[in-house]
Formats: structure tokens, C-alpha cells, sequence
């Protein structure tokens, strides 16, 4: 519990209606997008740099947990406040600050739509291309923090690659400003690209920096359905190592697909055993002779039938149902458990096939799909996690997969990060010394452990 | 609070907390808070409403109930189709059998349930405009002279007329004779009282068109408003009247000026009296196209013809049938020039009751449509629902030189 005094300071310094402790507000702040939950004691909704500066300094000061929020819509924990405490909202800081059309940047604070940032930038000719299948409802400062990717992240990169410079609040309540608003820089360490991906363990970010590029002119979406995941999965490995590079390369198999055309009906064929969704880009001739390269290729690897969209409608289509695949998975399960798990792209057949066989050790039923073109795959176990009967087959499963990760060259998390779900395993992947060094990044930027205690970093002696 | 029915048990049980219900939700995007948008609504009704803790049942449960437009963006947005606007009616109808009535909304709901009241107070408001409201030179519309209590706003109402539809006729049913299909004028309050403009356009229409038209008199309010409040009782009583008058009648389909009303007719009517044999019920847009497109003639293209932008309601058909018909409706008139402005299909934040109860909400949304009007240099605003026009004549009166608003119903009549 926190004292009443500290509460009336939050009020102070944020403004009384933006700082609540009304019991319903502690139960709409418990959540995010998993189905873990913890109350916090109070939450506070910050307008400016300063008042999130004030908070912060008021709860280090007192020693009480800040889990900084922005749209709740994290599939590792990240916000929920676990240890209780404030949790701060960043969701009225959603200003754009400006577009600089002569520099190709863009300025806004981090609670922004990255969507919104998106489509203004589209208006202006240019292209910001990050766009988690969240992308129209997540925040840009929650990107930051789990420097998200998306399906155009094979070719264009993840939020990193786009992100020039920060404003930073760190616990003791420094403004820190990082980064640079030119293309380069290189003074110093690198402070912008040490807190992306921080899960706001390190220091709350308040406006972001990014860089825009030119619009594409023009794209266009090959849909190719195989009688196998693991047809699918060759197809992918061969399209990587025919050196074409193309926008978005997605994997789909056939209960995502299922549930995602009972949702959307989009057209896809609920028979196949999965999808592939190929994007090329570029100007209209390459784009035309690059898409042919890419068929010859999905015939060849046994594609059964093939569609195409090649208007900006149609393929915005295939985007929507693309993204619609995890949360339409709810349907089959909605207590589901999904990993992150990315594989060298060369393994995804075998990966696939490996998945397969895991469930049926556990007899836990699966579904996978993903950013397949750079490895990232969605495990699904779908199954109800709160079952206490089957809980512990799905923690068996949870482990083969991750360490069939490791095996295959991989990563435990392409995109959704540690948080709460997977630090116990965090030691495996970056070895003793890696979190030596972690501890200390922590220790340094918050010596009394006030920002989202309990994430990423397992506690000492747990791991 | 008792439990919830199993409907509503069974929708909040496919939520998967995504959180894509909030990058649309209307509400959402100006109050920024959980229990604005759907997510946060099922959340809590899941903890509250079930049963259990008593602190989570205050002041945050209620404005979750009541901050919503029922809009529907969130069920469309929505991997698993949750229908929220429907548990919040549910939990309005709790709420309303549980605890003492919420006096603005009641008031509402009631006076315009009562149609002679209705008519009355229409009256009243005409004696009473030269006391309560003023005109400003260069504002459409009059102003009320105090502002909405606890928002230092002044609402801007229509100009009301000088007779409503129904007075103007003597109370009797207005009858355009024609060939072919029957169709029944539902005229809506708006339409009879506030706007009687609208209805006299359809009827006008007609004419020019030769389509066999009556719009009768007993007709009362379709009941939207207070379904939507959770006063059942109420609801049920207009439907009931109305389906009454609709029998009696005997037409091939109804055809109304306003998206609100249709829909309450057509979603609504069958859930509340499911024995009820209902025609087929279109709105304005959909009857053009049918029976007056190509029949009504023209006036000729005008030399400079007026700017014309469109405001799409909520409340319109879900399919885009309805959607690009009414686009394609104002495309051709020949008098004024139908721009497509950016946020023309944003929701203008009206919501009946819950213009009433969060007036500063209610505005806050509806502002965010003056950019797109603005940048377009529209003068005049189409739209098909009378709660919309009520709502965009009150949130564009204070840009500079705002727009007129009208029915489509009227756009056709006047620029046809
Ligand atoms: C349907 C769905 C699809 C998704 N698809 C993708 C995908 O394709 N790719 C992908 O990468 N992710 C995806 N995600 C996960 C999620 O949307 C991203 O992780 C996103 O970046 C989280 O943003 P948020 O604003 O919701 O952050 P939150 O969930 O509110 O917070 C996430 C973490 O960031 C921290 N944080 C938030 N804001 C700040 C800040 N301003 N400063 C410091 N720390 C902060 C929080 O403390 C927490 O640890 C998806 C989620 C859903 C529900
Ligand atoms: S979009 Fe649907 S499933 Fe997702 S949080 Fe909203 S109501 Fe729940
Ligand atoms: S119906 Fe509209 S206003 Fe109500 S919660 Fe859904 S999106 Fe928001």
C-alpha cells in the first residue's frame, strides 16, 4: 500500500482527476494482452515530460514500484504491476510533434498510435515502416520498449532501425535526451538503442525520434497455399536463398487460417495446410519482374493455388487478416499460451516439423504463423493455461520449444520480449556473463529498482 | 447486482484483452481511459457485474456503462466479435431496475416517448426561443443563452420551425397517391418536430416521382433513446405501437430519413417483439435508388454550384451497399458538388442519452469533424440520421463561416 501523502503529491503533480485509486481504476490497470494480472495501488496520467519527471522523483523518493503503460497491449507482462505500485499512463501524451519533410523525421510523444504516426506519414509521401499487427492501437513508446517489429520487418527492419533519438525519464527523475536527428552519430555509446528494448526497466520514454524513409510507389501480395506446414516452410527457405528480398513474408498455417476466415472471410482456403503471404515492393516494373521470380519459386516448392492483390485495398486486406491471425486464435482457446521463438532462416522446415512433434509429446494441440521470412514464429499452445491439470504439460512444451530454439541457432524472443514470461529462461540465452552486465545497465540507471521491478531480470538467486 | 444474462456472459468470455477495440472506440480516443473503450467495459463488468467485490461498483462502473455511443466500431474492429454495445445496453437495463433513475436521461426518454408532449414541448420551445436561446448574426441555428451546467458551453440547437410535419398537415396522415410499391414514411421526432424539412423533402420526392407514399399520423417515437437508456418498458410500449400502425397499414416497406430510426425498427423491433410481422425498412438513400433515381428529373447543373460534404452515421447499414449507395446519390446532383472529406465517416459523438449525460465528451468528439468540412471549404453538411444533424449543428456552429447541415432527404430536394 502506499501512504496517502504520496498520493496527494501524484495529485500535485499530475493534477487530481489525473491520478486515481478508485478500486475499479486498480482493476482496469492490472492487465495487458496476457492473462497475467496484478493491481497497482494508484494510477497517474501524466501530460508532460515534466510530470512524468515529477512522479517519477516522488516514487523513487519513496521506494515505490512505477510500471510505466502504454497501451496495455503486450504479450509478455511488461505492464502489469506484478509488485503493485503506480502504474503511469502514457496514453495522454499523443501529440505528434512535427514531420519535417526536408529531413525525413518525425517527432512525437510516446504514448502516439504508432498507426497514427503511420498514416501521417503516408499523407506526406512518406513511409514509417514498423508495424507490429498491433500497429492501430499499441504506442510508439511501448515499440521503443520492446522494440517491436512487424510483417514488413524482413525487409525494412525493426523499430531500432528507425529510431534516432529519445527524451527519457529516468527514475530519479533526470530528463536524459539521446540520439541525434541526423542520419548518423556515433558519440558515445549508443544510450537511444540500449533503452529500446528496455521494457521500461531503465527509464520511462517520453518522445521518440524517428527517422522516415520515401513511400514505396507500389506493391503487390502473392497468396500461396501448400498441403503442408513444413511445404510451406521449404518454399520460405527457398525464396531467402534465392536471394530475393521481398517486403513481407508471412507464414500461416491451417488452424490460424481457420480461425482468422471465420473472423475476416477473406477468401483464404481453409483446406490448405498452411499460407504463405508474399509482399514485393518497389517501382511497378521490378516489383512485376521480382513477383515472378518469387511464383517460380512457390510453384516449384509444390504451391497448390495461388491468388494476388495488387491494389492498395486488396492488400491492406491481407494485412488486416494477417494481423487479425493471433488475436482470432482467442476463439479456439482463449487461455492460450503463444511464444516468440526466431530460427535461422534455413531451419524453419525443420523447426515446423519439430513444433509438430513437441505437441504431440505433450498432447498439447498447436498452431503456429509468423514473420516467417525472418524466422520469427508464433507458437501457439492451445490449451487453458489456468487448467491445473494440463499446466504443467504446457510448461514441458513451453521448455522444448524454447530450447529447440536455442538448438536451431534461434533466439527465445523475436519481438514480444521477456517480461515477466520469460526471464527464468533469460540465463540460458545470454550466458552468465550477459547477465552480469545486464545487472549492472540496471543498477546504474536505477540503484533503488523502482521501474517495472520483476521484469527481464529474474530475481537473484531464482535463476 | 443480479447476474448478467448469458448473452452477455457469453460475449465478455470471447474477449482476448487484444486491446483492437481501442484504437477505434470514439470515446476512448478523448477520454484515454480503460473503461472508455471496450476492453476496459468488459473488464469490468467481468469483475463487477458478476457478483463479488462492492468496491468496484462506484462511480467508474457507472461512467463505464454510460460512456458509449453504441457505435459498434469496437464489434467490427474486434478478431472475436465481441458486441459490447450490447452488454452495455444489458447492464443499462440492470442498472435502470436497480437504482434511482438518472433524471436527464429519464427526462429524455420519456418526453419523447409521449408524443403529444412532444409536440407540445415543441411549441413551448417556439414561445419560449426569443427567452432561452439567441440568433447570432452568421451562426446557423439559435443559441441557447445559459450554458450546459457544468460545461461552460452553450449548446446550439436547429432553427425550429414554424409547425411541425404533422401540424402542418392538420394531425392528419400526409398521402402521396402513386403507382407501384407502398411505402410507409416513418418521419422519426426529428422529422415530424425538429426538422420537419426532412419529411416534407421525402414527400415532395415522392411526388415528383409518382411513388405511392403515406405517412400516418399515429406513428409514434421509434424508441431508440430509450432502449438504448435500458427503460424497457418504455421501448416496448412504442414498438408496440408502432408495429400497431404498421399493420394497419399494410405497406410493401417503410422508408425513413434516418439511420437511427431504421435501425431501431429493424435490429431492434424483432428482439423486443418477436412475433412481429415488420416490412422491409430503408432509409433515404436506398429509396432514391430504388424509386426516384432517374424519376425526379433536374433543375440543371448550376454555374457555381455549393460545396457539399457528407457525415456517414454510425447507424448506417454495416454492409457497404448502403455506404457507397448514398455516396452515389450525392455524386449526382447537379446543383452542388459532393466533396469525400478526410473523417467524413468519423463518428460525430451524438449518441442520444449520452449527449445528454456527457455533454463535454459528446462535443469533444464531434469538434474533430470542423478539420475535414474546413479544409474542403464545404458549405453545407448531408447526412442520414436525425440525431447526427441535431449533433453536427451544435459541434461545427463555432468555426469560422460553418456549414449548414441538412438531410440527404433535403440535399436531393434542393440541389437534386
Ligand atoms: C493482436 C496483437 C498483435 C501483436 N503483434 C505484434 C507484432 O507483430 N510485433 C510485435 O513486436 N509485437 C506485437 N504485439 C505485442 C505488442 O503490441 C507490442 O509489444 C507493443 O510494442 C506494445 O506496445 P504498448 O503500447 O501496448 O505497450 P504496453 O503493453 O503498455 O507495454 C509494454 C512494455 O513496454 C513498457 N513501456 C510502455 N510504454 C513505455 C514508455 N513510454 N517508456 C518506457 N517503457 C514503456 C511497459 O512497461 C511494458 O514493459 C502484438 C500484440 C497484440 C495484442
Ligand atoms: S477487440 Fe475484442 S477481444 Fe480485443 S480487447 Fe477489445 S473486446 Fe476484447
Ligand atoms: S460501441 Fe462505440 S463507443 Fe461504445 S465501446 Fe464500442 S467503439 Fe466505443
Amino acid at each position: 500500500m502506499i501512504e496517502r501523502a504520496l498520493i496527494s503529491e501524484f495529485k500535485k503533480a499530475v493534477g487530481a482527476e489525473h491520478c486515481t485509486t478508485d478500486p475499479a481504476d486498480l482493476a482496469l490497470y492490472a492487465y495487458d494482452a496476457t492473462t497475467v494480472e496484478g493491481n497497482p495501488d494508484c494510477v497517474v496520467f501524466p501530460a508532460t515530460t515534466d510530470e512524468v519527471a515529477a512522479a517519477l522523483r516522488l516514487a523513487n523518493d519513496a521506494r515505490v514500484p512505477v510500471v510505466p503503460r502504454g497501451a496495455g497491449t503486450g504479450l509478455s507482462g511488461g505492464a502489469v504491476p506484478v509488485k503493485g505500485g503506480i502504474v503511469l499512463s502514457l496514453a495522454r501524451m499523443n501529440k505528434i510533434i512535427e514531420i519535417d519533410r526536408a529531413n525525413l523525421v518525425c517527432r512525437a510523444e510516446a504514448g502516439t498510435v504508432t498507426g497514427v504516426i503511420a498514416s501521417a506519414a503516408v499523407a506526406q509521401g512518406l513511409y514509417y515502416p514498423p508495424d507490429p499487427s498491433s500497429i492501430n492501437f499499441c504506442t510508439i513508446g511501448g515499440n521503443v520498449a520492446h522494440n517491436a517489429g512487424g510483417l514488413h520487418a524482413l525487409k525494412y527492419g525493426v523499430t531500432k532501425n528507425y529510431l534516432l533519438g529519445l527524451t527519457a525519464v529516468l527514475p530519479g527523475g533526470e530528463v536524459l535526451k539521446t540520439g541525434v536527428r541526423t542520419m548518423k552519430g556515433v558519440v558515445g555509446y549508443d544510450l537511444t538503442k540500449l533503452i529500446c528494448g528496455s521494457e521500461g526497466t531503465l527509464a520511462v520514454v517520453t518522445e521518440v525520434t524517428l527517422k522516415l524513409i520515401p513511400h514505396p510507389p507500389h506493391r503487390a501480395v502473392a497468396v500461396a497455399s501448400y498441403p503442408t506446414a513444413k511445404a510451406a516452410g521449404e518454399a520460405v527457405s527457398a525464396i531467402i536463398a534465392a536471394r530475393i528480398l521481398p517486403a513481407m513474408l508471412e507464414f500461416i498455417d491451417n488452424t490460424s487460417l481457420r480461425c482468422v476466415e471465420d473472423y475476416l472471410k477473406v477468401g483464404f482456403p481453409i483446406d490448405a495446410g498452411a499460407l504463405l503471404l508474399v509482399e514485393i515492393d518497389g517501382r511497378p516494373e521490378s516489383v512485376r519482374a521480382e513477383l515472378d521470380t518469387a511464383v517460380e519459386i512457390l510453384k516449384k516448392n509444390g504451391a497448390t493455388s495461388l491468388s494476388f492483390a495488387d491494389d492498395p485495398v486488396g492488400c491492406e486486406r491481407l494485412w488486416e487478416a494477417r494481423r487479425a491471425v493471433a488475436p482470432s486464435l482467442g476463439k479456439a482457446s482463449p487461455r492460450r499460451i503463444s511464444e516468440d521463438i526466431t530460427v535461422p532462416r534455413a531451419r524453419i522446415p525443420d523447426a515446423l516439423e519439430r513444433i509438430g512433434d513437441i505437441g504431440r509429446k505433450h498432447a498439447i494441440p498447436t498452431a503456429v504463423f509468423g514473420h516467417a521470412g525472418d524466422g520469427n514464429l508464433h507458437v501457439n499452445l492451445l490449451a487453458d493455461q489456468r487448467d491445473l491439470a494440463i499446466r504443467p504439460r504446457m510448461q514441458a512444451a513451453i521448455e522444448d520449444i524454447l530450447r529447440l530454439a536455442l538448438d536451431l541457432g534461434g533466439t527465445l524472443s523475436g519481438e514480444h520480449g521477456v517480461g515477466l514470461a520469460k526471464k527464468s529462461c533469460l540465463g540460458w540465452e545470454i550466458g552468465a556473463d550477459g547477465m552480469r552486465i545486464l545487472r549492472e545497465i540496471k543498477k546504474t540507471f536505477d540503484p533503488n529498482n523502482i521501474l517495472n521491478p520483476g521484469k527481464i531480470l529474474p530475481e537473484i538467486g531464482s535463476e | 447486482m443480479p447476474d448478467l444474462s448469458d448473452q452477455a456472459v457469453a460475449e465478455i468470455a470471447r474477449c482476448v484483452r487484444c486491446g483492437a477495440c481501442q484504437g477505434v472506440c470514439p470515446v476512448y480516443d478523448v477520454v484515454r481511459r480503460e473503461h472508455a473503450a471496450a476492453r476496459g467495459k468488459i473488464h469490468l463488468f467481468e469483475r463487477a457485474l458478476a457478483g463479488g467485490d462492492e468496491a468496484l461498483q462506484g462511480r467508474r462502473l457507472r461512467d463505464a456503462i454510460s460512456l458509449c455511443l453504441k457505435c459498434g466500431r469496437c464489434t467490427v474492429a474486434c478478431p472475436n466479435s465481441v458486441r459490447t454495445a450490447d452488454v452495455v445496453r444489458h447492464a443499462r437495463e440492470i442498472r435502470r431496475s436497480e437504482t434511482p433513475k438518472n433524471l436527464k436521461t429519464v427526462a429524455a426518454s420519456e418526453i419523447l416517448a409521449d408524443r403529444a408532449l412532444m409536440r407540445g414541448s415543441a411549441k413551448f420551445l417556439r414561445l419560449v426561443r426569443s427567452l432561452a436561446t439567441q440568433k447570432i448574426e452568421g451562426r446557423p441555428g439559435i443559441v441557447m443563452r445559459l450554458a450546459v451546467p457544468g460545461e461552460g458551453a452553450r449548446r446550439t440547437l436547429p432553427e425550429p420551425p414554424d409547425a411541425g410535419f404533422f401540424e402542418s398537415a392538420g394531425g392528419a396522415d400526409v398521402v402521396v397517391p402513386g403507382g407501384g410499391k407502398k411505402y410507409l414514411l416513418f418521419t422519426g421526432c426529428v422529422g415530424d418536430v425538429l426538422r420537419p424539412q426532412a419529411s416534407e423533402a421525402v414527400v415532395a420526392l415522392a411526388r415528383l416521382a409518382g411513388v405511392n407514399v403515406v405517412a400516418p399520423a399515429r406513428q409514434v417515437c421509434c424508441g431508440l433513446m430509450s432502449h438504448m437508456t435500458g427503460d424497457r418498458g418504455t421501448a416496448e410500449e412504442l414498438a408496440r405501437r408502432n408495429i400497431e400502425v404498421f399493420s394497419m397499414y399494410g405497406a410493401d416497406a417503410i422508408v425513413t430519413p434516418c439511420a437511427s430510426c431504421a435501425t431501431m425498427i429493424e435490429s431492434h423491433y424483432p428482439g423486443i417483439m418477436p412475433d412481429a410481422v415488420l416490412p422491409e425498412v430503408i432509409t433515404f438513400s436506398e429509396f432514391w435508388s430504388r424509386d426516384l433515381e432517374g424519376r425526379i428529373g433536374s433543375r440543371g447543373a448550376e454555374r457555381s454550384p455549393v460545396v457539399l460534404g457528407f457525415h456517414e452515421p454510425c447507424h448506417m447499414d454495416e454492409g457497404t451497399k448502403e455506404r457507397s449507395t448514398v455516396r452515389r446519390m450525392l455524386s449526382s446532383l447537379q446543383r452542388a458538388v459532393y466533396v469525400r472529406t478526410a473523417g467524413e465517416d468519423a463518428c460525430c459523438g451524438y449518441g442520444g442519452a449520452f449527449n445528454v449525460e456527457h455533454y463535454g465528451v459528446s462535443r469533444a468528439i464531434g469538434t474533430k469533424k470542423q478539420a475535414g468540412y474546413r479544409k474542403a471549404h464545404v458549405k453545407l453538411v448531408a447526412t442520414e440520421c436525425a440525431g447526427c444533424v441535431l449533433q453536427l449543428v451544435d459541434v461545427l456552429a463555432d468555426q469560422d463561416e460553418p456549414p449548414e447541415v441538412i438531410t440527404t432527404a433535403e440535399a436531393v430536394e434542393r440541389y437534386g
